[in-house]
C-alpha cells in the first residue's frame, strides 16, 4: 500500500470501492504470504468440503425417502422401542401376507397405485441413516408405481415384464457394473442375485437415496428367493381421494393396532423419522465441520493482524487524510474476504482430486463416487467462505480501527 | 552462551496477539486429530474385541448380491432353509453343543458408519448359545436360554429397554415386550463388542414364528471338534454345499476392517490435510518474525551467536508455539466431548493415547514450519543488516 496508497488515498475517501482497491493492492504488494495463506486456507477448506459431502450429509438423505412418500400411507410390524428410530423402510418388519391382502382392500386405497413390498439389504450400509448400498424390493408387478411414485425411468420401462426382470436404482445399477469395463449395467444386461439371474428391463432416473439403491423385482420372486414365502415387509397404499388419507389411516389402525401406520395424519404429511439414531453421527460430523471452519478461520486472523500491524503507518496516514473507520474496517473485511475466497476456490480442485485419487478405496466400501457428486453448493459454498472471512477480520479490524493518526505517525 | 528459551519467549510474548492466535488454531488442529484418530482407535479396538469373542468358528451364509463381495457378518440378506442348516450341522468334524443355525434380524439401523446394528435379534438354538456368544460372557443371569420367552440382553438392549420400562437398569426375571409378545430377561452381557452390546439373543423357533419365518434362518454358526482340522472341515463343508459361503469367522471380522480401511484413510487424510494447513500458516507466521528480528539476530550474530544458535532460536519458537497449542488441544478435546458429542465413541482411555501421539506429531509439524524461516534466519549477515540501521 505504501507508495500507491498516496495516490489511492487521493481519491475521493467517500468512494465505497476505495476499500476494496487498497485491500487488493495490498495483498498483491504481499503476494507470497497471501499465496501461503490461501493455500493453508484452501487445505482446510478441501477437508470442509469433504466432510460436507460424505458421511455428513447423512440427515438430508434420511429425511429423502419420507419427501417422497408424500401422499403415501405406509403399514409395517411395530418393533417396540428400536423400531420408531428405524423409521422406513423397517428392514426387520415382517407381516403376514393375508394381512397385507387385507389393508391393501380397505375402502379408499387405491388398489391399481398401492402394493405389498419386501424389503432385503442386499450389502451394507455405507452410511448410518441411509438405506443398504443394495436393497432388493419385491412389488406387485403393474403396481411398481407404489414404490416409484411417479420417478421416471431413464432408460427401459417402470413396469416388471416377467418373474425374472428387475429394474435398478442408477446407484444400484453403478453396483452391479463392478468392476466390469462399463461404469453402469446396461438395459438388457444380465446380472445376478442370490445366486439366480435377472435380465434388467429398466434403469431410474436419480431420486431419493432409497430408490436410486433399490433393485426392484416381483414380489413372488422376492418371496422366494430370500426364502420369505407368505411374508411382506409393508404395504404402500396411495388413497383415491387425498382427503380420505386421513381416516383411511385411522382404519387401519383400528384394525390392526400391532402395526405401525406412517402417514395419513393431515392430509397426507408423514411423520419425520426419529432423528435420534443418527443424531450422534450428525453431532459428530457438525463438530468437526464447525472445527474445520474455526481453524480457517484462525488462520486467516492472524495473518490479518499481522498485516494490521505492519500497516499502521499507512492506516494512520489514511486516518489523518479524513478517512473514516468504515474505510479502514473496510480495507482489512476486503483483505480477510479476498484470502478467504481465494483459498475456497482453490480447495474444490484440490479435493476433488483427492476423492477421485480414492475412488477404489470407496467403493470398497460402497460408495460410489463421480465428479458430479463432488461439485459442492457453490453459492452455499461462496456464503461460507464470504463468512469465514467476515468472522477472521474482526479483530483484525477492531485493532485497525484503533490506530490514532497521531499514534502511528509519533511511532516513525 | 546465548538463553534461546528466554530470546524465543520474549519474542512470542511481544507479539502477543499472533501468538494467542496461532496457538488457538494448533489447539483446534490438535483438538480434531484427537477426535479422528480416537474414533478410528475406537473401531480397530472394537474389531479386535469381535474377533476375540468368535475366533476359532466358522460362519456359514448364503452368498453375496454382488460376486466375489462379502458384506461381513452377520449378513441380512442371507437366508437358507432351516433343513439345509441342519444338514450343515450334521457335517463331520463339527461340534454339535457349541454350533447352532441362527436368524439374525435388525431391529435398528446402524448407528455408526459401517456398524453393526443399534439392536441385533439373534435367534438361536438353546442350548447351544455358545454358538454366537463364545468369549462373551454373562454379567447376570444366566447364558442359556430357558424358555420359549426368555431373551438373553446385550448391554446397550439392556439400557434402551431399561430406559423404556423408566428403570435405571434391568433385572433378571423383568419382562420386556417385542412385537407385542412378553418376554422375559434370564441373561445380561458383560460389555463387548457393539455386536454383542446391542444384541437380543431369544429362541430360534420363537424368533421365526415372532417373525413368520418358520422354515428359513440366516446362516449357521459352528465350532469345530477339537479332534478335528478346521481347515479340512471347512473344505469339506464347502463341497458338500458348492452354493454357500463357509467362511473362518476371523476373516469374516478382516472383510470388515478392509471395509474400514476408506475411514481409516478418510480419517488420516482430513488430519493429514488440517495439519499441512497449519504447517503453512506456521511457515508465515515464523516468516513475517524472522523478517521482524532481523535486527534482533543480527545483534545476536555480533554478539557471537552461530548460525546453530540463530537456527535453533526459529525452531523453538516454531517448536513452543505448536506444543502450547497442544497442550491445549487437550481442554478443548475434553470439552467438545462432555458438550457437542456427549463421549461419541471416543472415551478418555481411547483418547489420551492420541494426545500424545498429536505432542510429538507438534514437533514434526513445528520442525517442518520452521525450515524456511530458519533458511531465512541464519543467512541474516550482522554487518549488512547493521550498515543498513
Amino acid at each position: 500500500m505504501s507508495d500507491s496508497s498516496h495516490s489511492e488515498g487521493k481519491r475521493n475517501l467517500g468512494d465505497p470501492l476505495l476499500p476494496v482497491g487498497l485491500g487488493v493492492h495490498t495483498l498483491m504488494h504481499r503476494w507470497a504470504r497471501a499465496a501461503l495463506t490461501s493455500l493453508g486456507v484452501a487445505a482446510v477448506i478441501a477437508v470442509y468440503l469433504g466432510v460436507s459431502g460424505g458421511v455428513g450429509e447423512a440427515g438430508p438423505d434420511v429425511r429423502a425417502p419420507f419427501e417422497a412418500l408424500s401422499g403415501r400411507i405406509i403399514v409395517q410390524q411395530a418393533v417396540e422401542g428400536y423400531s420408531e428410530a428405524e423409521a422406513y423402510p423397517a428392514l426387520s418388519s415382517l407381516l403376514a401376507e393375508s394381512d397385507a391382502e387385507a389393508i391393501l382392500a380397505m375402502r379408499g386405497a387405491d388398489p391399481l397405485t398401492s402394493s405389498s413390498v419386501l424389503f432385503v439389504p442386499l450389502a451394507r450400509v455405507a452410511s448410518p441413516g441411509e438405506p443398504p448400498a443394495v436393497l432388493a424390493v419385491g412389488i406387485e408387478p403393474g403396481h411398481e408405481v407404489a414404490f416409484l411414485d411417479g420417478l421416471p425411468v431413464g432408460d427401459g420401462q417402470a413396469a416388471l415384464s416377467d418373474s425374472m426382470s428387475v429394474i435398478l436404482g442408477p446407484r444400484a445399477a453403478r453396483y452391479f457394473a463392478g468392476a466390469g469395463a462399463c461404469e453402469t449395467v446396461m438395459l438388457g444386461a444380465v446380472i445376478e442375485l442370490a445366486g439366480a439371474e435377472f435380465e434388467v428391463v429398466g434403469v431410474l432416473e436419480p431420486g431419493t437415496a432409497l430408490t436410486d439403491h433399490a433393485v426392484i423385482l416381483p414380489l413372488r420372486t422376492a418371496q422366494n428367493l430370500f426364502l420369505r414365502p407368505g411374508v411382506v415387509s409393508a404395504v404402500i397404499l396411495h388413497v383415491s381421494d387425498p382427503a380420505s388419507a386421513g381416516p383411511v389411516a385411522a382404519a387401519i389402525r383400528e384394525r390392526f393396532p400391532g402395526l405401525q401406520v406412517i402417514g395419513g395424519e393431515s392430509q397426507g404429511e408423514l411423520e419425520e423419522p426419529a432423528p435420534e439414531i443418527e443424531s450422534g453421527v450428525v453431532s459428530f460430523f457438525e463438530a468437526l465441520k464447525i472445527t474445520v471452519l474455526l481453524v480457517a478461520v484462525l488462520m486467516i486472523s492472524i495473518v490479518m493482524v499481522i498485516s494490521v500491524a505492519d500497516q499502521r503507518r499507512q492506516i494512520g496516514i489514511l486516518r489523518a487524510m479524513g478517512a473514516g473507520r468504515p474505510l479502514i474496517a473496510g480495507l482489512v473485511l476486503t483483505q480477510a474476504m479476498v484470502l478467504s475466497v481465494a483459498g475456497t476456490l482453490l480447495a474444490w480442485p484440490v479435493y476433488a482430486l483427492v476423492m477421485l485419487s480414492l475412488r477404489s478405496v470407496l467403493a470398497e466400501a460402497n460408495i460410489e463416487i463421480t465428479l458430479a457428486d463432488l461439485l459442492p453448493s457453490w453459492a452455499r459454498l461462496f456464503v461460507t467462505a464470504l463468512l469465514v472471512g467476515g468472522l477472521a477480520s474482526l479483530w483484525p479490524a477492531w485493532q485497525a480501527v484503533r490506530v490514532t493518526p497521531l499514534e502511528a505517525l509519533r511511532a516513525e | 552462551m546465548i538463553p534461546l528459551w528466554d530470546v524465543a519467549l520474549r519474542s512470542l510474548k511481544h507479539r502477543a496477539a499472533r501468538s494467542a492466535l496461532t496457538v488457538l488454531g494448533v489447539a483446534l488442529a490438535g483438538q480434531l486429530y484427537i477426535t479422528l484418530a480416537g474414533t478410528l482407535a475406537a473401531y480397530e479396538e472394537d474389531l479386535d474385541r469381535q474377533l476375540q469373542a468368535m475366533g476359532g468358528r466358522i460362519v456359514v451364509q448364503q452368498p453375496m448380491a454382488r460376486a466375489g463381495e462379502n458384506e461381513g457378518f452377520p449378513s441380512f440378506s442371507s437366508s437358507m432353509p432351516s433343513d439345509t442348516a441342519e444338514a450343515v450341522l450334521s457335517s463331520p468334524g463339527v461340534d454339535r453343543p457349541s454350533s447352532s443355525a441362527v436368524l439374525f434380524l435388525p431391529l435398528a439401523r446402524p448407528t455408526l458408519p459401517d456398524g453393526p446394528p443399534a439392536a441385533l435379534l439373534v435367534g438361536i438354538e438353546p442350548g447351544h448359545e455358545a454358538a454366537f456368544l463364545g468369549g462373551v460372557t454373562v454379567g447376570a443371569g444366566q447364558p442359556s436360554l430357558s424358555s420359549e420367552n426368555s431373551v438373553i440382553l446385550g448391554e446397550e438392549a439392556a439400557g434402551y429397554y431399561a430406559a423404556q420400562a423408566g428403570s435405571a437398569s434391568l433385572a433378571i426375571g423383568q419382562s420386556l415386550r417385542l412385537v407385542g409378545q412378553e418376554f422375559t430377561v434370564t441373561g445380561l452381557l458383560e460389555p463387548a463388542s457393539w455386536l454383542y452390546d446391542g444384541a437380543v439373543l431369544m429362541p430360534l423357533s420363537t424368533a421365526q414364528s415372532l417373525f413368520s419365518l418358520p422354515t428359513a434362518v440366516s446362516g449357521v454358526m459352528l465350532s469345530v471338534d477339537p479332534a478335528a482340522d478346521i481347515a479340512e472341515v471347512q473344505h469339506a463343508i464347502q463341497a458338500q454345499f458348492p452354493d454357500l459361503q463357509i467362511r473362518a469367522a476371523g476373516d469374516l471380522i478382516e472383510d470388515v476392517s478392509r471395509i474400514i480401511n476408506t475411514y481409516r484413510i478418510f480419517f488420516r487424510g482430513i488430519n493429514s490435510m488440517v495439519l499441512s494447513g497449519v504447517a503453512i500458516i506456521l511457515a508465515v507466521v515464523l516468516l513475517i518474525a524472522v523478517s521482524e528480528q532481523r535486527r534482533e539476530i543480527a545483534t545476536l550474530r555480533a554478539l557471537g551467536a552461530t548460525r546453530w544458535n540463530v537456527l535453533a532460536h526459529v525452531v523453538v519458537q516454531a517448536s513452543l508455539l505448536t506444543l502450547a497449542g497442544m497442550v491445549i488441544a487437550w481442554p478443548i478435546w475434553w470439552m467438545v466431548s462432555l458438550t457437542l458429542l456427549r463421549d461419541f465413541l471416543v472415551t478418555f482411555n481411547l483418547a489420551f493415547p492420541r494426545w500424545v501421539e498429536v505432542l510429538a506429531l507438534g514437533l514434526v509439524v513445528a520442525a517442518l514450519a520452521a525450515a524456511a524461516p530458519a533458511w531465512r534466519a541464519v543467512r541474516v549477515d550482522p554487518i549488512e543488516v547493521l550498515r543498513d540501521e
